[in-house]
């Protein structure tokens, strides 16, 4: 399709414009230069070699590459006098808003199908006319589509091609349709339009400021200090009912974010069997997540997820991390000191805790000191102990507040 | 038939006029013109893409339930069957597998949310880097500013409505980030969430914030912005016939009424392949959201990434003061950053203009090479910004390439303060050459690549002149005036013709910050070497003993 819009776009207007650059040059030597100018021409080069050299560019020994048209647009321009010239037959006059048609050729570009030839033209419209065709098909297809194909098949995936697909079909032709019709049928490139001033007047201008201050005097906003000062206290108090009523958006803070549903005595529980943890349900170097027991939704404890780590004996390089855990289990939040996602990734080699959000990665072994990434503290520890019956059970709620840092931490 | 269809027109242009006196503004209307050039369609592109958001977002609205109540999946998709998730995550399983449609018109608006982010920042580009945010059009680039951001705001706001594994993670970052301002940061977490995280409230907020009250907010600028537009007119870039005051172009009825339309399908026809062949989002992959599982590489949709990116790349920073946290390591990646950039980018025009003392309207475009030091500033700015990018994935890239985490964040750290400083020095040089070849193309003309002996044995190389109308179309994009341009030059001042259009004169400056602006100023306006005198007019000779 390009190569049919550089056809039709360089289409013979008059018989200069349908032969190659060099052989229109060599007709209108003139537009191209070897005129003299007072500046940038190359003026000792004429005199020298005279009108031939000037106009160098024709010269055969010129390779291609360097000759100018390449540089200056698909079409010849018309020069500033012939364009003057020809702007006297406007084919409409100026009207108020200073918008006028300027003739073919004066800007350079345009396209104007009065100058196209008709067996063109009417290919152009059978062109457009095929690709609204193919709109029909596209619906039609879609409508097809929808109707017949079950949804079910293939999870839905082939209801999905077809119909989408008749849907890019039938909105691709339209909306290439209206571009070739616009570009092969239409007018373009070639209205002008005055801008006119950006401001108003400076008459008008006097006189909007001048009926403003007026209004200020009458109103006396400046003079009745009684008035201004009782208005802004007003206004300055209206708003005040609607803060108000946005207070019941959410509970105030307070202490609720130093609490995590941990309590002494709950049960590590496994969060994929459900089943409280004993010793001896991980593995050297395994992990699991864990919640208090009896928790329900998990949304309810965003704060609670715990990992309980089992280390071999005498890993655990850190004594107040061996206190605080039981038959070398230790349980972490898991919740991120950094932004609060939930930390998975687990080496168990290097006993290394990477989070996958901001990749802050902690040292478990040495009470999860920070190693590396933008974490700024350790993960808070919870203690732990082994019940009469073998279970894993908090000793208390964390003793610190679990998750990213707030104002009112501490 | 068409006389019976003419009348009818007729009589309604008629009885519109009648009422509200239109006729007068539908053909000033009709006979507006648009300047033709490719970049003039990049804010269309945003303009559609928002018309099949509102299309496609009306419909996935009647899916949609934006409620955390839990319930069990009990639909089409296999795999969750059993599994409880929220209402919210359920009924967009629903309208993926179950409904006729549902899953092509989710993923053609996210599609058309990606293109709508995309589209605006390639306009602000656009804006930037052709100089046409200058006076009298600065209203409009604070709208389009503040465009950019809702639309930011907007895209993530929807991308976490379905509640899946992944959206929730960044909702979770997002709670985070609010935590971590100093003061009032709990509050704010806790009024919009409605309490703890992730709360009940979040979703149902979260969703008329997202169908309602950014919308309507984008939909009001975006109409302020066009009447604006249509009302100052549109800048367009030098050429043959073209001035300060006039506009070339199409008409807007009957050619670009027909042309915008047939990019609006286009654009929509982009969508459908896109949301048809190219799978986005699927977030029945993800799984419900859980606040105790995460998966690796959680990435966010592209225009999140240099949010991602700062906070993955900021060094770990927290101070404990008088029983107060402040975790900076959140604090300024998070929310003073972002800060900052949108702050740059929507008082530039402000900045410049100040340094410059522009005080004068601009309807023609300057090429990004004639002003090489906000082109190279542009420059900088978008590598800063592309490294945050970057860093938003140095996880996925180390997996990629095998590298070292470790060493690829250590490396963004250090890049990410010397690329855009280089980036800023070599623009700056790479615009200065382009002026100076355009300088030479002006005042030389075109290298024949022919050498002549002169009877004296003396070598010269031929030059070519350029065309009249190009030298002068060059010489407006260069920005002199040719008598002008040797005085300005020989002034060490701008060489900038349009810089003479409102400029102070040049007055000694006093005071500090008067110091300040005028050394910017000289900074901002160094350019090309004074070189162009009427000796240098002459062609190049090649002498040869």
């Amino acid at each position: 399709m390009s190569d049919n819009d550089n056809t039709n776009d360089e289409a013979p207007k008059t018989a200069a414009d349908a032969h190659g650059s060099v052989f229109k040059r060599a007709q209108h030597p003139t537009s191209t230069g070897g005129e003299p100018r007072e500046r940038g021409s190359s003026a000792s080069a004429r005199e020298i070699e005279g009108e031939v050299l000037a106009r160098s560019n024709m010269a055969p020994d010129v390779p291609e590459k360097v000759r100018p048209s390449r540089k200056l647009g698909r079409r010849q321009p018309l020069t500033e006098q012939a364009a003057a010239a020809e702007s006297a037959q406007y084919s409409i006059p100026p009207d108020e808003d200073g918008t006028h048609i300027a003739p073919p050729g004066a800007f350079g570009v345009d396209h104007d199908p009065a100058q196209v030839d008709p067996r063109e033209e009417r290919f152009a419209e059978a062109q457009v006319a095929a690709l609204f065709g193919l709109t029909a098909v596209g619906v039609i297809v879609t409508i097809v589509g929808f109707l017949v194909i079950d949804p079910q098949r293939n999870l839905g995936r082939t209801l999905n091609f077809v119909i989408g697909g008749g849907l890019t079909l039938a909105l691709l032709a339209l909306g290439a349709g209206f571009c070739l019709w616009a570009k092969k049928l239409l007018p373009h490139g070639k209205a002008v339009q005055e801008r006119g001033p950006h401001h108003s007047p400076e008459e008008e201008e006097l006189r909007a400021e001048d009926t403003f201050f007026a209004g200020v005097t009458q109103l006396g906003l400046g003079s009745r200090k009684m008035l201004r000062r009782s208005l802004l206290g007003a206004m300055a108090l209206l708003p005040l009912p609607a803060i108000l009523f946005l207070r019941d958006l959410g509970p105030l803070p307070h202490s609720r974010l130093r609490h995590t549903g941990w309590k002494r005595g709950s049960r590590l529980v496994d969060v994929e069997t459900k089943l409280p943890i004993k010793m001896g349900d991980i593995e050297i170097g395994g992990i699991a997540t864990v919640m208090p027991e009896g928790f329900g939704n998990v949304e309810e404890h965003a704060l609670a997820p715990t990992i309980l780590i089992r280390f071999a004996p005498g890993e655990i390089q850190s004594k107040k991390e061996a206190a605080w855990g039981a038959n070398d289990h230790v349980a972490y939040s898991k919740i991120c000191s950094h932004a609060g996602c939930p930390i998975s990734l687990y080496e168990q080699q290097t006993h290394h805790l990477l989070c996958p959000c901001h990749q802050s990665t902690f040292d478990m072994a040495d009470d999860a000191n920070v190693i590396f990434g933008p974490a700024a503290r350790r993960l808070p520890q919870l203690r732990i102990n082994v019940d009469a019956d073998g279970y894993f059970v908090a000793e208390s709620d964390y003793k610190e507040p679990v998750g990213p840092s707030f104002w009112e931490r501490g | 038939m068409a006389t019976a269809a003419e009348t009818g027109a007729k009589q309604t242009l008629r009885y519109v006029d009648d009422r509200l006196g239109s006729a007068s503004f539908l053909r000033r209307s009709m006979n507006k013109v648009f300047p033709d050039h490719w970049s003039f369609m990049l804010g269309e592109i945003a303009l559609y893409s928002f018309v099949i958001l509102l299309l496609t977002g009306v419909y996935l609205t009647l899916f949609f339930h934006a409620s955390s109540r839990e319930v069990v999946y009990n639909g089409s998709y296999g795999p969750l069957r059993g599994v409880p998730m929220t209402d919210a995550y359920a009924s967009t399983l629903h309208m993926s597998f179950d409904v006729r449609g549902g899953l092509l018109m989710r993923q053609i608006h996210h599609w058309a949310a990606v293109l709508f982010v995309m589209s605006i920042i390639v306009h602000m580009f656009r804006v930037f880097f052709t100089g046409a945010f200058r006076k009298p059009r600065t209203l409009n680039w604070y709208i389009g500013i503040g465009l950019m951001i809702l639309a930011v705001l907007e895209g993530f706001a929807g991308y976490s409505l379905p509640d899946d594994l992944l959206s929730g993670t960044g909702i979770r970052i997002a709670y985070s980030v609010m935590e971590s301002i100093p003061v009032v940061g709990t509050y704010v977490a806790y009024f919009l969430f409605g309490g703890d995280y992730p709360g009940q409230d979040f979703i149902p907020r979260l969703f008329i914030i997202h169908v309602l009250l950014v919308p309507g907010i984008l939909l009001a600028l975006i109409s302020a912005h066009m009447m604006i537009l249509w009302h100052q007119k549109h800048t367009d870039f030098p050429g043959q016939g073209k001035t300060e005051n006039n506009v070339v172009g199409t008409q807007f009825y009957p050619t670009f009424v027909i042309k915008t339309n047939g990019f609006l399908f286009l654009v929509f026809g982009v969508c459908a392949l896109l949301g048809t062949f190219a799978q986005i989002n699927p977030v029945w992959l993800y799984g419900p959201y859980n606040p105790s599982q995460v998966s690796a590489g959680s990435q966010p949709d592209w225009y999140i990434f240099f949010l991602e990116g700062s906070l993955r790349m900021f060094p770990n920073l927290e101070t404990n003061l008088w029983g107060h946290t402040i975790s900076w390591n959140i604090l300024i990646p998070g929310v003073i950053l972002p800060g900052i950039l949108f702050n740059l980018l929507a008082l530039y025009p402000a900045i410049e203009a100040w340094i410059t003392k522009d005080k004068g309207y601009h309807n023609l475009l300057q090429r990004p090479r004639d002003t090489p030091v906000r082109t190279a500033l542009g420059a900088a700015f978008i590598m800063f910004w592309g490294l945050l990018y970057v860093g938003g994935q140095n996880d996925v890239l180390a997996a990629t390439f095998k590298w070292s985490l470790q060493a690829t964040t250590r490396t963004l750290q250090v890049l990410i303060f010397v690329l855009p400083v280089l980036t800023f020095y070599f623009t700056k040089r790479w615009c200065l050459g382009l002026q100076r070849h355009d300088e030479e193309l002006l005042h030389h003309g075109i290298e024949t690549g022919i050498i002549r002996r002169l009877p004296s044995g003396e070598y010269i190389e031929v030059t070519e002149p350029l065309p009249e109308q190009r030298r002068e179309v060059l010489a407006m994009q260069l920005g002199h005036d040719l008598p002008d341009h040797a005085a300005l030059s020989a002034n060490g001042h701008s060489a900038n013709g349009h810089s003479a259009n409102g400029h102070e004169s040049i007055t000694r400056p006093v005071g500090a910050l008067a110091r300040a602006r005028a050394s910017l100023e000289g900074f901002f306006f160094e350019r090309r070497e004074p070189k162009v005198g009427p000796e240098d007019d002459e062609p190049k000779t090649l002498s040869r003993p």
